[in-house]
């Protein structure tokens, strides 16, 4: 790819361009580099960022730290490692199945699971069936709820679907079944798919928070967002967390700053690891968007 | 009729598929339980909910009829809510919708790769985050005694807004927190329709004179015509729901009048005052018009060639 120097109309425009998504991705940083300065410097005042007695403290992380979220945090972990397991084994599976196009009944079973896409029953008989389960308040309700998405499993298809027909057949010949076919032959080959499938559960177990609320008696059970969630209606959570500090309690912390730190700390494990995924993602969603 | 090749019956057709149908069972059994079922609890919406019986008066309960649905159209906010889940996702669909498409259009239009990169790293984060974090920033951004915003507004010499608690102000931080969230990450599907445009087809633009913008008119825009199509019709189809969750997080009292949708109706009359056959009711109603939406507009993109099926 040659770089070739834009000139007069083009570099003006490309000038541009550039202030245009400076602006974009300003709108994106200020907003975190203000909740990260006030959650440092327990000041909510932008003025007080700049005077010289203004120091970084991290004494909202450390009322952060406390075992109230350190659980929540456990919890959200696990959740998030299990759940995305249990998703991806189960989606790849069915993937697998609606791949094989001379499965008979293969259209049955694609229309079986297009149909939950449209057609739900809703929230209150889900409440009511996940009751019946058995699973409130159980934490198997954060697993078997939601084990498949039928929208990724879509995409898991599509990505299958580009595998050639030829490594299958080779290896059923070489004496194998569907099984090595699918753990040996397409899941090393769709690797960008599966990635960014992975993601999107694991992204969407640990964003969530509904579950918790609807189902969860037990707040020991919660999981970060829940925690994040009674903090910011909820004030007198965060001045407790902030006077369990017991060796400083004649520093005030405000609200916000716990609040704040709370935040970065629920937002960290996603800004930690997106750099590594980021780049399987475009070629997924595209690979699972394009039709065959 | 008699099989003239036993040796293709059924059993041997399954026999060589066993692996692939084991594949399916886990899969089929959980969206039986928890997509399928579900449909058979609707019937609470006919029958009356005995709280003594529980869930077993899906099926053996008071026989109401169309009772419930009756209650929808003569209780007074019903309206209120239906209009406010429409007006809310028709501004969203109309604000929302043109935002990747822009941003996918002048993105694609930048030279200095490393910068573009950074750009689209950047910009797909926020969709990353729940709205649990998105609503805690907004809170706090918002503020009317701590909020940068308002913090701004003093230092100019106004006066501080509670942006969260009017109307209009409200719908307004929705919508622009919607875009804020998912204009980044609403944009690949764009680029990659923008990618897969023959360019030959520019070049033959170019030479006939055509200026950039030109180019992005009669190119660009007749490239991504089915992708944009395809995620109208999708968006029709899914017009009544307005955003549970952030509604749900952003809402408060004196912002019902705008911001109590359908969906955070349902929830509040289902779950926090156990009206399970009234919520369910309205939970079909919505479901219903949802369904003929997605038929009607499926069947006018079909008159532009462009279509899900």
């Amino acid at each position: 790819m040659s770089k070739s120097k834009l000139y007069g109309q083009d570099r003006v425009f490309e000038t541009f361009l550039i202030i245009l998504f400076g602006l974009v991705i300003l709108t994106i940083i200020i907003p975190f580099a203000y909740l990260i300065m006030v959650s440092l410097t327990n000041q909510t005042n932008i003025r007080a960022f700049f005077l010289p007695d203004t120091h970084i403290t991290l004494t909202a992380y450390r009322a952060v730290m406390n075992p109230k979220i350190f659980t929540a945090f456990g919890i959200s972990v696990v959740r998030t490692v299990v759940g995305t397991s249990a998703n991806m084994v189960v989606s790849i599976m069915f993937a697998y199945v609606l791949s094989k196009r001379d499965l008979p009944g293969r259209r049955g079973l694609n229309f079986y699971m297009v149909f939950t896409m449209f057609f739900s029953g809703g929230l209150i008989p889900g409440y009511l069936l996940t009751i019946t389960l058995g699973l409130k308040n159980s934490y198997l309700v954060y697993i078997i709820p939601g084990l498949m998405s039928a929208y990724n499993c879509i995409l898991l298809r599509n990505a299958f679907f580009t595998v050639p027909t030829a490594i299958a057949e080779s290896i059923l010949i070489d004496g194998g079944n569907d099984w090595h076919v699918l753990i040996h032959g397409v899941v090393p080959l769709s690797k960008p798919a599966i990635a960014t499938i992975a993601l999107f559960y694991a992204v969407g177990h640990w964003n969530a928070w509904f579950d918790a609320v609807l189902y969860m008696s037990d707040s020991s059970k919660f999981t970060l967002q829940v925690v994040l969630r009674s903090i910011v209606y909820n004030n007198q959570i965060a001045n407790e967390m902030g006077a369990n500090l017991t060796d400083l309690q004649s520093t005030y912390i405000p609200v916000e700053s716990i609040i704040n730190a709370t935040l970065i700390v629920t937002t960290l494990p996603i800004v930690l690891v997106y750099p590594f995924v980021q780049r399987y993602f475009v070629k997924g969603v595209i690979l699972g968007a394009v039709k065959q | 009729m008699l099989s003239a090749t036993p040796h293709r019956s059924i059993w041997r057709i399954l026999s060589k598929y066993k692996h692939v149908y084991l594949m399916a069972v886990i899969p089929v059994i959980y969206m039986f339980v928890f997509n399928y079922v579900p449909l058979v609890g609707l019937l609470i919406a006919f029958r009356k909910f005995s709280p003594r019986y529980g869930v077993v008066s899906i099926f053996t309960g008071q026989w109401m009829g169309l009772e419930y649905f009756k209650q929808i159209f003569s209780n007074y906010y019903f309206s209120r809510i239906l209009w406010n889940t429409v007006r809310l996702s028709l501004l969203k669909t109309v604000f929302y919708f043109p935002m990747p498409i822009i941003f996918a259009l002048f993105l694609n239009e930048m030279r200095t790769i490393r910068f573009k990169r950074v750009v689209q790293t950047i910009s797909y984060f926020p969709h990353f985050l729940s709205w649990v974090t998105v609503a805690a920033m907004i809170r706090m951004l918002l503020s009317p005694s701590v909020g940068i915003i308002n913090q701004l507004r003093e230092s100019l010499g106004l006066s501080a807004v509670s942006y969260l608690t009017k109307p209009t102000s409200f719908l307004a931080t929705l919508i622009i927190s919607e875009i804020w969230k998912g204009v980044g990450w609403g944009s690949i599907i764009y680029l990659a329709a923008i990618a897969g445009i023959d360019p030959t087809l520019y070049e033959a633009a170019q030479l006939d004179g055509a200026g950039r913008f030109q180019r992005i008119w009669y190119v660009t825009m007749p490239g991504i015509a089915p992708t944009m199509g395809v995620m109208l019709i999708l968006r029709m189809g899914t017009i009544l729901n307005a955003g549970f969750e952030q509604v749900f997080l952003l809402y408060s009292t004196p912002v019902y009048s705008v911001g109590d949708i359908i969906d955070t109706y349902i929830f509040r009359e289902g779950i926090n005052n156990v009206q399970y056959s009234y919520s369910t009711a309205v939970g079909l109603f919505k479901s219903l018009i949802g369904f003929v939406l997605v038929v009607l507009s499926n069947k006018i993109a079909a008159k532009f060639e462009a279509g899900l099926w």
